[in-house]
């Protein structure tokens, strides 16, 4: 059984982004302007993408204290330890970029990308494709775009692209939720979930 | 936290408290007071609500949190037009 930040990944948040994927399909025609639409389409999936994993990595972790904490006592020692562990985080604010995941997940003890690059031969690349949906999520949200965005100088981002995010994203997001469930396992004896 | 990034189920099955209600809870042994700023579903043991809120310890310590909703306590209830409230326009 998945955690419950996971569960919603694979439903309700992947419905939400199929949704978009199915509004790049309605774009219909051949005309020039189709590729306009689209290209703004494709912008705003990466947009979507990177905010719905950034919600995801925020719920797990969120899910993770709960389940770390729920043993301590008394209750108003728990409800501290909670405090402290929310206390600037940089998913609540920031990008879901590996930078802003790996502090918030160490914090709760563990060395967090060692864990998830280990845990699957395909995590190193997934990880660099995170970073590289980041940067072109920057990039959109400021319209700042780097010259390797630009093509006959206007930037350009393929469908195929924010899939091959995509991808990266649901298999990392299936290595966190393994990786914080042996972690927790490993350090309290009980399964989180 | 973006509306629209919510899952969709949690606005179909609201919880017990509501985006500007006033709480409370017990921390370190005294009770402090904060207020919802989000509610992030049922992510905590046992499938239990967890709320996001907004805690004011004085005039320049305020931090933003969040607990399980068996250890809240609600002190007042948001006003009709509560502060912090998704906007949908």
């Amino acid at each position: 059984m998945p955690s419950v930040a996971f569960h919603n990944w694979s439903t309700t948040r992947a419905a939400s982004l199929d949704e978009i994927e199915s509004a790049h399909r309605a774009v219909g025609g051949t005309e020039p302007g189709r590729r306009h639409a689209t290209q703004q389409i494709n912008q705003a999936y990466a947009l979507l993408l990177s905010s719905q994993f950034q919600a995801y990595c925020r719920d797990l972790h969120s899910e993770c204290i709960d389940r770390m904490f729920r043993v301590v006592t008394p209750g108003g020692y728990r409800t501290l330890l909670a405090d402290e562990f929310k206390l600037h985080r940089k998913l609540d604010r920031g990008n879901p970029n590996p930078s802003n995941l790996g502090a918030d997940f160490n914090r709760l003890g563990l060395d967090f990308w060692v864990e998830v690059l280990g845990a699957d031969a395909r995590n190193p690349q997934r990880r660099r494709l995170l970073e590289e949906l980041n940067e072109w999520r920057n990039a959109i949200a400021h319209h700042d775009f780097g010259a390797p965005m630009l093509r006959t100088g206007r930037p350009t981002l393929h469908l195929a692209q924010v899939q091959n995010w995509r991808r990266a994203c649901d298999g990392l997001a299936h290595s966190f939720d393994g990786v914080m469930r042996n972690y927790i396992h490993r350090a309290s004896g009980s399964l989180p979930w | 936290m973006n509306d629209w990034v919510m899952a969709r189920h949690l606005a179909k099955h609201p919880g017990p408290f509501k985006i500007g209600d006033r709480v409370s809870y017990i921390r370190g042994g005294r009770p402090v007071e904060g207020v919802i700023t989000e509610d992030r579903g049922p992510l905590g043991v046992g499938g239990r609500r967890i709320y996001g809120l907004r805690v004011r310890f004085d005039e320049w310590n305020e931090i933003e949190t969040e607990q399980p909703v068996d250890v809240l306590t609600l002190v007042a209830a948001a006003p009709a037009n509560g502060e912090g409230g998704p906007s949908r326009e």
